[in-house]
């Protein structure tokens, strides 16, 4: 009976090591230099000893560093009902931002695709999905149009728009 | 989180503009239907706000505007409540585990927000407080359109907006309720009542006084009162205060 409940307890441990190993692994993913802080209403990121600016005037943020650390995808809730994807590029120890006109791109590809205007959107969302290695971004957009909600998965080449 | 600061000039454009808003004639049953489904949960907000020090009529009108007032999704953003908000601000709440009740996950949004620290409810406070809950991009990029956070729906908003994708338009509408047309209603309907900041006090003087050509103009238009508008706030004014109102200036020594 005691081996029994010793061989039970030496199960557990070895799902929760496996567990925490699994997420140390996910961790790995990101840059572990990468250190996002938010003051207030600006975000900063702490790398290499310093730390450099990225956002401000949000109300939140959520911050995605790629595989390499060299781009930072950056969910920023400008307004209650309004959040924007922006996107950043290491240079020299700091970030800058790339592709300003991401959020409009990103929408101008799926009213494109699907046939509706951007102006017609009611409570619009951005999230980031995911990164497609260095090479481009998957982000879901949703809002509600003519009284439907509607969800659109757009796929953003780095160096060129296109829509899944 | 807020980038504009409170001053007595905000408050007294709040007032203002609270004070002479009319709703749009067009909405006037839709508006009603949001304001009923708010009665009809005004224990519950009660309940979140009791804890927290927040009306609930604030917390009613920001159902409104952030979640449509469903009780199924998380009042941070619209997430559904069957588990953590994976729009940002995802993760929440980060205490407790999924599903979570309408009520936990509202008490966590107001708490991010700071709300909860919040003591002054007056008027114009809680309408500092909406219009800076949703942001202040309107004031602070396009101050020639007050907020339809606020105003949508009344003679105060016609157009402009912020599009889906972050672009400015002057000429786009918000198609939503405004707060603040839903709190006058709820204040119409008896449902609250806002304590008013006091209009001006004439004294009875012995020499003019600023301002006091204006309560004379003012009674000039009721018949038989004839006063020269010399900003003297003496016996002639007194008595037409008395004959208008029913009781003479402030410190008028035939008040004792």
């Amino acid at each position: 009976m005691i081996q029994e409940v010793n061989s039970s307890r030496l199960v557990l441990l070895l799902t929760l090591l496996f567990v925490a190993f699994l997420s140390l692994g996910c961790w790995q993913d990101q840059d572990p230099n990468l250190i996002f802080v938010e003051n207030g209403s600006i975000l900063s990121v702490k790398t290499d000893g310093r730390e450099c600016k990225l956002c401000e005037n949000g109300i939140a943020y959520e911050s995605y560093p790629s595989p390499s650390g060299q781009l930072i995808a950056v969910e920023t809730m400008v307004m209650s009902d309004l959040t924007l994807l922006r996107l950043f590029k290491k240079s020299g120890s700091c970030y800058v931002e790339i592709h300003p006109r991401l959020p409009e791109a990103l929408w101008q590809m799926a009213s494109r695709q699907h046939g509706f205007n951007v102006e017609e959107v009611e409570h619009p969302r951005m999230r980031f999905l995911g990164w497609l290695g260095e090479e481009g971004l998957i982000v879901e957009l949703s809002g509600i149009i003519k009284g439907r909600k509607h969800i659109f998965r757009v796929t953003y080449p780095l160096d060129g728009p296109g829509i899944n | 989180m807020a980038n504009v600061r409170y001053s007595s000039g905000l408050a007294s454009e709040y007032e203002n503009l609270y004070k002479t808003l009319v709703a749009d004639p067009e909405h006037f049953q839709d508006i009603d239907a949001i304001v009923d489904k708010i009665l009809d949960n005004r224990s519950r907000y009660q309940d979140v706000g009791h804890g927290l020090g927040i009306p609930w009529y604030f917390i009613g009108v920001i159902h409104s505007m952030e979640s449509g007032l469903d009780f199924s999704t998380h009042l941070h953003n619209g997430d559904p409540l069957t588990a953590r908000t994976v729009h940002v601000p995802a993760g929440r709440p980060v205490k407790g585990s999924p599903p979570f009740t309408w009520e936990e996950s509202a008490i966590d949004a107001l708490k991010l927000r700071g709300l909860n620290k919040v003591k002054d409810w007056s008027l114009p406070h809680l309408l500092y407080e909406l219009e800076g809950y949703n942001g202040w991009g309107y004031r602070l990029y396009h101050p020639h359109v007050l907020s339809p956070y606020l105003w949508s729906w009344s003679n105060h908003y016609k157009s402009g907006k912020y599009l889906a994708d972050g672009r400015w338009s002057d000429t786009a509408k918000s198609k939503q309720c405004g707060a603040a047309v839903l709190l006058h209603r709820l204040e119409e309907r008896g449902e609250i009542v806002f304590d008013r900041v006091s209009g001006p006090i004439f004294y009875y003087s012995d020499h003019p006084v600023p301002g006091a050509e204006k309560l004379q103009r003012f009674l000039n238009q009721f018949p038989g009162i004839a006063l020269r508008v010399d900003g003297w706030p003496g016996k002639r004014t007194s008595d037409a205060v008395k004959r208008v109102f029913g009781f003479y200036l402030v410190n008028d020594p035939r008040s004792k």
